[in-house]
């Protein structure tokens, strides 16, 4: 109950005045919440999370009839139990922040399911407004709903509004004043269980309000939940000094239930609730008799076939891979090229100094280097959202759950890690779909492992320097398979010890196939790349001048004296003695000593001091491990100057094909950049993971990289 | 107050065959499992229909009312059901919950 605590203070500062509306959200997953808060609210949004809780929270403030309305969209939950993060947050909101009033949403067209959540709402004695989203289609599938005797039954407003064709929006909008002005009456409907079951509540009430511990809580929702034994009310009311008595009814209730209905209290109520929305629904609604098949089931037909299923959902996934990767590529071009030439027209304008180069070498590249990333993560995302939005992804859950399940994971889990072989950031980002925290945060630990676009350059180097042409295609392979057996390994483990007792049930609802709305998803989609930018962007900034330090400070007085000289000299090519500068400097630069203070660590792995050095700069970016080793062997970084570093490497006599494997092993499994390492703290709200994603990437390189560089030794390599 | 019915007649979810009408007996999952099939309408009294096995045989697609949810195998091992029959929809005044429709 802690985090309760905290909501209370942190938003109990808004000021309710009688001008103000104060509304809740709240709904099924599926049933359109969202949409309608759309409509509601429009553009005026603004997103965050709930105190406390990595839930998001998206908020909207908007005017009507001279009311100022503030509406919080609840996450979507099929119920209000205390179970899941979103239930608890959902279920705390509405208790704590104390509503003006709770607008639920209903799926018209799955009435029986929508109401489970209505029933608890009823109990919890607010003001519902209860709105029957999708009633276009309830009248396109000619079911009629007697909308009198349903706001008779459940004791509330009953408004029918279609989100998409905007149907009965402004009712509700004026519902919502009208009921805050009172010139709409509305009772509080009490939900009444069976006789048996009311005896006990009522007691049990009595009893709660005699304490008058709690003035903020219905007792009567306090008795119900108690007797459903849940477990957040039971700690409340153990304490309290008429426990005994209390405690002596919840056993007489448990021991009657269990007599006369062979069930478990929690069973028996929630059986009451579906028995009351049976009987009310038989009252009210009218269906034709035969339903046709749905357009839903004739495309899970073909989507969903035992044969065609899994191979339909590769070809799905290898387009959106293309897409991401393959068009974003042309607006990354022109990124770089953006920043190319920004850094061109400083370079002229602004006389060489130190700030000018970290200005150009650090601050520059390192916005540009996150810049780059932003066409991946908006077309990954404007997919990932329509495969949301459409429905489709419960269906991938569905169609790879059994793989997944087999390392501990939820089938949702494949699509971040099939992105990690795009780019590990927007892949830690798509990890967001995973609801259970143990399941998000196995995923994020193993993204890394899937190979990223850029380490590409790096093995293509060294396996041009180390291996026949005609073996080249192999070896690739198998850098890519080594690292999914080293993921696959890794989530197993963690799923079966720090997270065992957390798995997502995979109790999940197949939702119709729906239209997406376009204004909602590219407004998801950039809502997702600010946060990008903005959070990720300081701390790689940051990064890339620290880096661009360490790489060039402190100089040796006497190599940087001859080169002023050298430069004095007629024709001296400037560019070149640049470069062998800054070759002859490294070993004196900050990064230089690190790389070899930390050779005696690296030595069983076969790397020296100068591959320590493309190994740290490689933290910042993995692009960077090719073009700081271009630095050390003093080569410039265009294409056919790849071509000759990996020469330098064959030709060096300290390296051989073991080090060659056992580098791009490393390079393989460290940490992938600055940027994953920003977004995983993020994403994940701990530091402490955020150093264990770290560490772990570290410890898993280095004893992997050790025993192929060992294993190759022995072997002769 | 409610029927007798053998255990013998009741089978478990994950054994169903598609396509066959059956009726919830009994939840015995326990946790945060139990508690999301509740909510999900899973209860005791309620009618379902195996639609489908995802293409590598799990989990599986079932039917409930006119609304469509999956689960895995182990998960369905835990609910107890009985063959339905295709016959009438719950009528009332039928069966165990009859008694709070006419109490209303």
């Amino acid at each position: 109950m802690l985090i309760i605590g905290a909501m209370v203070v942190s938003e109990g500062f808004f000021m309710a005045d009688n001008k103000t509306i104060f509304v809740a959200l709240a709904g099924n997953p599926n049933s359109g919440k969202t949409s309608v808060f759309n409509c509601l609210a429009g553009a005026n949004q603004k997103v965050g999370n709930f105190s406390g809780v990595t839930v998001e929270k998206v908020e909207g403030i908007f005017k009507h009839r001279g009311y100022t309305i503030r509406l919080v969209d609840l996450p979507g939950t099929y119920s209000l139990s205390p179970y899941s993060p979103e239930e608890k947050v959902a279920r705390d909101f509405i208790l704590f922040q104390k509503p003006d009033m709770v607008i639920n949403v209903v799926d018209a067209t799955n009435l029986e399911r929508n109401l489970v959540l209505t029933t608890q709402l009823m109990d919890l004695q607010v003001e519902l407004l209860l709105v029957m989203n999708m009633y276009d289609e309830v009248e396109k599938q000619k079911i009629s709903i007697d909308l009198d005797q349903f706001e008779l039954l459940f004791g509330t407003h009953v408004i029918p509004v279609s989100a998409v064709t905007k149907f009965g929006i402004s009712d509700l909008l004026d519902h919502i004043v009208d009921i805050k002005s009172g010139k709409i009456e509305t009772k509080k409907y009490k939900h009444r269980y069976s006789q048996q079951t009311e005896a006990y509540i009522e007691k049990l009430t009595g009893l709660i309000e005699q304490q008058s511990l709690w003035e903020h809580l219905p007792a009567r929702w306090m008795a119900i939940k108690a007797v459903e034994r849940d477990p957040d009310v039971l700690s409340m009311l153990e304490p309290t000094t008429l426990w005994s008595e209390i405690n002596d009814i919840l056993n007489t209730a448990k021991e009657e239930i269990q007599k006369y209905h062979q069930t478990d209290s929690d069973v028996y109520l929630a059986e009451e609730r579906a028995a009351f929305i049976r009987g009310a629904l038989q009252e009210t609604v009218h269906s034709p008799e035969e339903q046709a098949e749905t357009l839903s089931e004739k495309i899970d037909n073909v989507l969903l076939h035992r044969l065609l299923g899994l191979p339909l959902f590769l070809l799905i996934m290898y387009g959106i891979f293309q897409l991401t990767f393959r068009l974003g590529e042309y607006p990354m071009l022109w990124i770089d090229e953006l920043f190319r030439f920004i850094t061109r027209s400083l370079d002229g304008m602004i006389p060489d100094s130190m700030l000018k180069s970290i200005l150009l070498d650090g601050v520059i590249a390192g916005v540009g280097g996150v810049l780059v990333f932003l066409p991946n993560i908006l077309i990954l995302f404007f997919c990932i959202s329509i495969l949301e939005a459409t429905g489709y992804m419960a269906r991938v859950a569905f169609v790879m759950d059994k793989l997944m399940h087999r390392i501990g994971l939820h089938g949702k889990s494949f699509i971040p890690m099939i992105t990690g072989f795009g780019c590990t950031v927007p892949a830690l980002m798509a990890a967001r779909t995973l609801r259970n925290r143990g399941d998000r945060i196995t995923t994020m630990m193993v993204t890394p492992f899937f190979s990223c676009g850029a380490k590409l350059p790096l093995y293509t180097v060294i396996i041009s320097a180390f291996f026949s042409p005609g073996s080249a295609g192999n070896v690739l392979f198998a850098v890519y398979l080594f690292g999914i057996l080293i993921a696959l390994i890794s989530a197993k483990l963690l799923k079966s010890t720090l997270f065992k007792d957390e798995s997502e049930p995979f109790v999940m609802e197949l939702p119709p196939y729906r239209k997406p709305s376009g204004r909602s998803m590219l407004n998801q989609t950039w809502i997702r790349a600010m946060m990008y930018i903005r959070k990720a962007g300081t701390v790689i900034l940051l990064a890339s001048v620290i880096i661009w330090f360490a790489g060039s400070f402190p100089k040796d007085p006497q190599i940087y004296q001859k080169y002023i000289l050298l430069r004095q000299a007629e024709n001296a090519d400037i560019n070149k003695l640049e470069r062998l500068e800054k070759a002859e400097q490294l070993p004196y630069s900050l990064a230089g000593r690190i790389g070899k203070f930390f050779e005696p660590l690296s030595r069983p792995l076969g790397f020296d001091w100068r591959l320590n050095i493309a190994l740290v700069n490689g933290l910042a970016a993995k692009e960077i491990v090719v073009s700081t080793m271009g630095t050390i062997y003093a080569i410039g970084d265009t294409d056919s100057d790849a071509r000759s570093l990996a020469e330098s490497l064959r030709n060096d006599p300290g390296y051989s094909q073991a080090v060659g494997l056992s580098f791009m092993i490393f390079v393989l499994l460290y940490v992938p950049c600055i940027a994953s390492v920003a977004v995983f703290s993020r994403e994940s709200h701990s530091a402490l993971w955020t150093v264990a994603f770290v560490a772990y990437t570290l410890i898993v390189a280095w004893i992997a990289s050790f025993l192929v560089y060992q294993t190759a030794v022995l072997m002769g390599l | 107050m409610m029927h007798e019915r053998p255990e013998s007649e009741t089978l478990l979810l994950s054994e169903a065959r598609i396509g066959v009408p059956y009726r919830v007996v009994r939840i015995s999952a326990q946790g945060v499992i139990r508690q999301r099939m509740l909510d999900m309408g899973l209860v005791p009294g309620v009618r379902l229909m195996v639609v489908r096995f995802a293409p590598l045989g799990d989990p599986i697609e079932i039917r409930i009312n006119r609304f469509f949810m999956s689960l895995r195998k182990e998960e369905a091992g835990h609910i107890h059901i009985e063959p339905a029959g295709h016959c009438h929809a719950h009528h009332r005044g039928h069966g165990r919950f009859g008694r709070f429709f006419y109490g209303r």
